[in-house]
């Protein structure tokens, strides 16, 4: 586990997260994130550094194709977050290049080492408040809008 | 009995495939087949669910979005206790990290289960969208019962058996 939040990741940092199909529900009509976006089973959620992909084209053309291969079919959306919205969750941002393919763009959302599984839950799932859904699949207008 | 005060059974979704663009999308039936034997029908039909995520023993390979045997156990165990027999279907959604979520939802309340990769289980009770503490937090039947309970005002649910 991570063991201190990397501020070198600067707060107004937009992170990119793709989002299965499933990780989106219907709300009044409109497609939103649910609490399932942002929290993972091991505690550290993958997400990708937006300006050192290269922006949502960059992650399209160099992080989609990976990530294609290790899901077994193709995003069609993504979430994208700023580190500053991820930290006032209370939640840590730490580099893992190691854990795809040496990118060092790939950081992971998780816990500080005195958070209960249960408050990470919470926090972690209210992250989808804060979350921009992006449809990748044909154009990058915004589904929803941060609160 | 009146039909309109039953709660909701049975659920129609667009299933989840390799393929598909699809978002999850539930509606609710309002008749409960009693027929099916003694309530029992809704864990089968969950534990059915949990199982086309869980790792295939027969085979190496850990798919990014599978929950291991041990987790799938643990998570049966939990939803085995639970003595309520008519309830909301849940949602099942795989969590990144090799977990599960599980969503029971009413018109202004849910229930959400997670269990970790490492087999921790977390229960949390929302209503309107907002986290809430129960008092008998961690007890899955509690809360499921607090889940069909009616919120003040509404009428209550007939089959809270």
């Amino acid at each position: 586990m991570p063991q201190h939040d990397d501020r070198t990741v600067h707060d107004h940092i937009s992170l990119i997260r793709a989002v299965r199909p499933d990780w989106l529900s219907i709300e009044d009509g409109q497609q939103r994130l649910n609490s399932a976006t942002f929290k993972d089973g091991s505690l550290e959620a993958s997400c990708f550094i937006s300006e050192e992909v290269g922006g949502l084209e960059g992650f399209k053309r160099d992080i989609l194709p990976r990530l294609e291969e290790e899901w077994g079919f193709r995003p069609t959306h993504v979430a994208t977050i700023t580190t500053g919205a991820v930290r006032a969750a209370e939640l840590w941002i730490y580099r893992k290049p190691e854990e795809f393919h040496n990118n060092p763009a790939h950081v992971v959302i998780c816990p500080s080492n005195e958070m209960s599984k249960s408050k990470y839950g919470r926090k972690a799932g209210g992250l989808k408040d804060a979350a921009q859904l992006l449809n990748i699949a044909d154009e990058q207008e915004p589904n929803q809008t941060a609160e | 009995m009146i039909l309109a005060t039953m709660p909701p059974v049975i659920e129609y979704r667009q299933e989840f495939t390799r393929e598909a663009n699809t978002t999850v999308e539930s509606a609710w039936a309002q008749v409960a087949p009693d027929s099916y034997g003694q309530g029992r029908w809704w864990k089968e039909i969950v534990f059915s669910r949990i199982s086309k995520f869980e790792r295939n023993p027969e085979t190496e390979e850990f798919g990014t979005f599978n929950i291991s045997e041990q987790v799938a156990q643990r998570l049966r165990s939990n939803l085995s206790k639970v003595t309520l027999q008519s309830l909301p279907l849940p949602t099942i959604v795989p969590l990144s990290g090799h977990g599960l979520s599980l969503a029971w939802a009413t018109r202004t309340r849910a229930i959400e289960l997670s269990v970790f990769a490492d087999g921790d289980v977390t229960i949390d009770a929302l209503e309107a969208n907002n986290y809430v503490d129960l008092p008998d937090a961690g007890d899955l039947d509690a809360m499921l019962r607090w889940l069909i309970l009616p919120a003040e005002g509404q009428p209550r649910h007939a089959a809270a058996r």
